[in-house]
């Protein structure tokens, strides 16, 4: 799109569906052969789109019609679950069922600097802290790592025993980590660090039952004052980071599994993904959808935006 | 070249040339006829030959020919093809496939031990403060929410214009209860779309057009169906059904009327300009002509109608659908008809030019040659049945083989309805057709039929008042002059 806006979907029916975000068409459908879309993440030059698949990372080229992946990254045993970008495009983490949280070398062809992080579950979930030194990784046993890379020091947070994490996320002022695990509920710990060298400390800020049922996904927006959880219970829930008051629900009459959301840069609107083969366009303050994304034939699990300028 | 005679040269180079030349496939026959050497052997007349040959031949055998024959190069194929066998498509494909795959590069997981990590690489970096500003996506939005004013908005994913022929199909659309129902809407549609789709499209286009808008009802109400390059639209062909995919027809124009009552078209609705002529047919249904000249004699209509409906110039007239019976003079103006519903009936007598016939038809109808004609008649009339419904019939008067036949036009409706069949009675077991009681416009009249067993039945049918007539006199002329013993019997 010539406005520099780039809509994705991925899910279960092993393709990849790119999308103009304001009239719902199609424009591209990429086959997504042997495995289903576990993530999908933009480049922050937003050049490429990298899908985590069994065994594979794959990474298209976004401006060409090629439906062949640039490039397939290989190596890992089982699926991958998790992956995302530094923002300098030069790392890229992820995170696997083989229970491994990686560091992919970007810069050239000869990975000088790749890093490995093993837990001992398998990872559900990873994300990066904007000061882009630690990485925070999920897992099915319910543990929280922090991974601060710069001294491989790491420790780890166990809300609730055995209850998996589904999702992590850290705003983007680097204020507060949040974390949702299957029992539906979402806990906030604040971030500080005494300085750019020390490793950021968390402290326990909320413990919010926020679903009824598995919670999938917490996103913060990116002006960092709301944070999105989505549910096996058919919402998305949009709460305010000021207070941890809940702001908006956003839910179709279908009781379907929203897996996946996305903020747009203003954080005024929210693209979900649901297991009933559509994509949704709403907006926070309101509570029915604006646009929706029709095409695909089986649940979408994963969804990617990016419009930052 | 002398050696042209001699059958194992031959065959030692036809053996040769295989590999490389032979696009007939005779060479390939003669390779797996193994005993062809064998039969050159015992060939008397090749044992005469000189000596000297079968030395050079033997020579030339050393040298590999009969080793190339048994070689694994040359293979027969099981097909006896005449062609060289072609590249196989799958596996150009499969070559293609090959080489895009290629082109993607594959990254293997390799770690770095942790001593060579540069870990300033991954030193603390101050958080960036977020950018802030509107996102582009609200002012695409707003730009949508705009073209979304158009009521049919939905349906503009179903517009193939960007999308070439191979995915869309163009149709120009005629949109009967439109302002201009004679200048179309062109529209490209994708081979996803179904007809009812189709119709959204449509509407869609119209209004973004900026066209006039009417006022329209949801998509259900209006049907789809098959017009022709004037704009006229065949309403007596089926509708084409809402949820068949468009890719299923090829048809170019297309019409859009309203389903549900079709007479909601008014008249008065259509500019001056235009006036739109509906002609009823007799077995159904009606074709609706727009005449966009001020006035037109009737015959230039019916020539339309003809033309349309590809029947026969002669051997038909219009009728006025309120006053049925009276054949409209083909040389007075529309205007002067007073309406614009008229009936298109057989004019069933035969060898008559419909304009000569017009004004005896008019002043005595019910007296025609048709009646002491010997050739075969039909008349439409509706069958009277004392249980049930009445039934539209054809009732067809045959002099020559001396029989009546009763075809049903249209089956029977509702409770206890079992489908009419079609009837043929000689005219020896009709004893007597006559009219019953007059019901203006229409007459009633009775056929009595004595059957084999001796029963005596009635069939009664109403008609027109001069239609009733005719086939009354008509019959009545062929019963008299057939010499029926079963008449005699009745007297």
């Amino acid at each position: 799109m010539d406005q520099g806006i780039v809509l994705v979907t991925g899910g279960y029916d092993h393709s990849l569906k790119f999308w103009y975000p304001h009239d719902g068409v199609c424009y591209r459908t990429i086959p997504h052969p042997d495995s289903q879309v576990n993530q999908l993440a933009i480049t922050p030059d937003k050049r490429c789109l990298v899908s985590a698949a069994y065994q594979q990372i794959r990474m298209y080229d976004i401006k060409s019609s090629d439906q062949t992946p640039v490039y397939v990254f290989e190596g890992m045993t089982k699926n991958v679950t998790s992956v995302g970008f530094y923002d300098n495009g030069q790392f890229m983490y992820s995170g696997g069922e083989d229970c491994m949280a990686r560091i992919w070398d970007l810069r050239g062809s000869n990975q000088q600097c790749q890093r490995l992080f093993q837990v001992s579950s398998p990872v559900n979930c990873m994300c990066l802290h904007p000061n882009q030194a630690t990485l925070i990784v999920g897992d099915q046993s319910g543990t929280v790592h922090v991974w601060d890379l710069t001294t491989d020091y790491n420790e780890q947070l166990i809300p609730e025993p055995e209850v998996s994490i589904h999702s992590v996320h850290i705003d983007p002022d680097g204020a507060y980590l949040a974390a949702v695990n299957s029992k539906g509920i979402c806990y906030v710990w604040s971030l500080t660090s005494s300085g750019s060298t020390q490793p950021i400390t968390l402290t326990p800020r909320t413990k919010t039952a926020s679903h009824k049922k598995y919670a999938l996904k917490c996103v913060f927006s990116p002006d960092s004052s709301l944070l999105a959880t989505t549910s096996a219970d058919g919402t998305c829930k949009v709460w305010s980071t000021a207070d941890f008051s809940l702001r908006n629900t956003l839910k179709r009459e279908a009781d379907k599994w929203v897996w996946d959301c996305a903020f747009s840069c203003d954080s005024q609107y929210i693209f979900t993904a649901a297991s009933d083969h559509v994509a949704r366009l709403w907006h926070v303050e309101q509570s029915s959808p604006i646009r929706e994304y029709q095409g695909h034939s089986k649940a979408i699990t994963s969804i990617a935006y990016s419009d930052r300028q | 070249m002398a050696a042209f005679d001699d059958k194992k040269m031959l065959l030692a180079h036809i053996r040769h040339s295989f590999v490389t030349s032979d696009d007939t496939g005779m060479c390939e026959l003669i390779m797996i006829k193994e005993d062809v050497e064998q039969e050159i052997e015992n060939d008397h007349s090749y044992q005469k030959k000189s000596l000297r040959m079968q030395q050079r031949y033997k020579q030339a055998e050393k040298r590999s020919t009969n080793n190339m024959a048994a070689s694994y190069d040359i293979q027969a194929s099981p097909t006896l093809s005449r062609r060289p066998p072609l590249k196989n498509t799958s596996d150009m494909f499969q070559i293609m496939e090959k080489k895009k795959a290629s082109r993607v590069r594959t990254v293997q997981w390799e770690i770095t031990p942790l001593e060579l990590v540069d870990r300033s690489l991954f030193a603390p970096q101050p958080i960036r403060p977020h950018p802030t500003g509107p996102s582009p996506l609200k002012q695409l939005l707003a730009e949508q929410d705009k073209k979304k004013s158009n009521p049919f908005y939905k349906y503009s994913k179903f517009n193939g214009e960007n999308h070439g022929p191979a995915s869309s199909n163009k149709f120009l659309m005629f949109l009967s209860m439109a302002k201009d129902p004679l200048y179309p809407v062109e529209v490209t549609v994708l081979h996803t779309a179904t007809i009812q789709d189709l119709v959204g499209v449509t509407f869609w286009k119209y209004y973004e057009e900026g066209r006039k808008p009417f006022y329209l009802k949801g998509i259900e109400s209006y049907a789809v169906m098959i017009a022709d390059d004037d704009g006229e639209i065949d309403t007596d062909l089926p509708e084409l059904q809402g949820d068949d995919y468009i890719s299923k027809f090829g048809f170019k124009y297309l019409g859009i009327v309203e389903r549900s009552n079709p007479d909601d078209v008014k008249i008065e609705d259509v500019p001056a300009k235009y006036k739109i002529v509906k002609v009823y047919y007799e077995n159904g249904g009606f074709s609706t002509i727009a005449i966009s000249e001020d006035d037109v004699e009737m015959s230039e209509i019916l020539a339309r109608v003809i033309r349309k409906r590809r029947l026969q110039i002669h051997g038909y007239e219009l009728e006025k659908k309120d006053s049925p019976g009276e054949f409209i003079n083909l040389r007075s103006s529309l205007s002067s008809q007073g309406t614009l519903d008229f009936m298109l009936v057989r004019n069933t007598r035969q060898g008559h030019t419909p304009s000569s016939s017009v004004e005896d038809d008019v002043d005595s109808p019910d007296v025609g040659t048709e009646v002491t004609s010997h050739l075969y008649t039909s008349f439409s009339v509706t069958m009277l049945h004392r249980m049930r419904s009445n039934t539209r019939v054809q009732l067809g008067i045959d002099p020559q083989r001396e029989r009546v036949e009763i075809q049903p036009i249209e089956s029977l409706k509702g409770f206890l309805a079992k489908p009419l069949k079609p009837m043929k009675y000689d005219i020896n077991e009709i004893s007597s057709v006559d009219i019953l009681e007059e019901k203006p416009p229409n007459a009633v009249f009775r056929i009595v039929r004595l059957t084999k067993e001796g029963s005596v039945k009635n069939i009664d049918f109403e008609a027109p008042h001069n239609i009733t007539k005719k086939i009354v006199a008509k019959l009545k002329l062929i019963i008299s002059d057939s010499p029926s013993s079963i008449k005699s019997k009745q007297k």
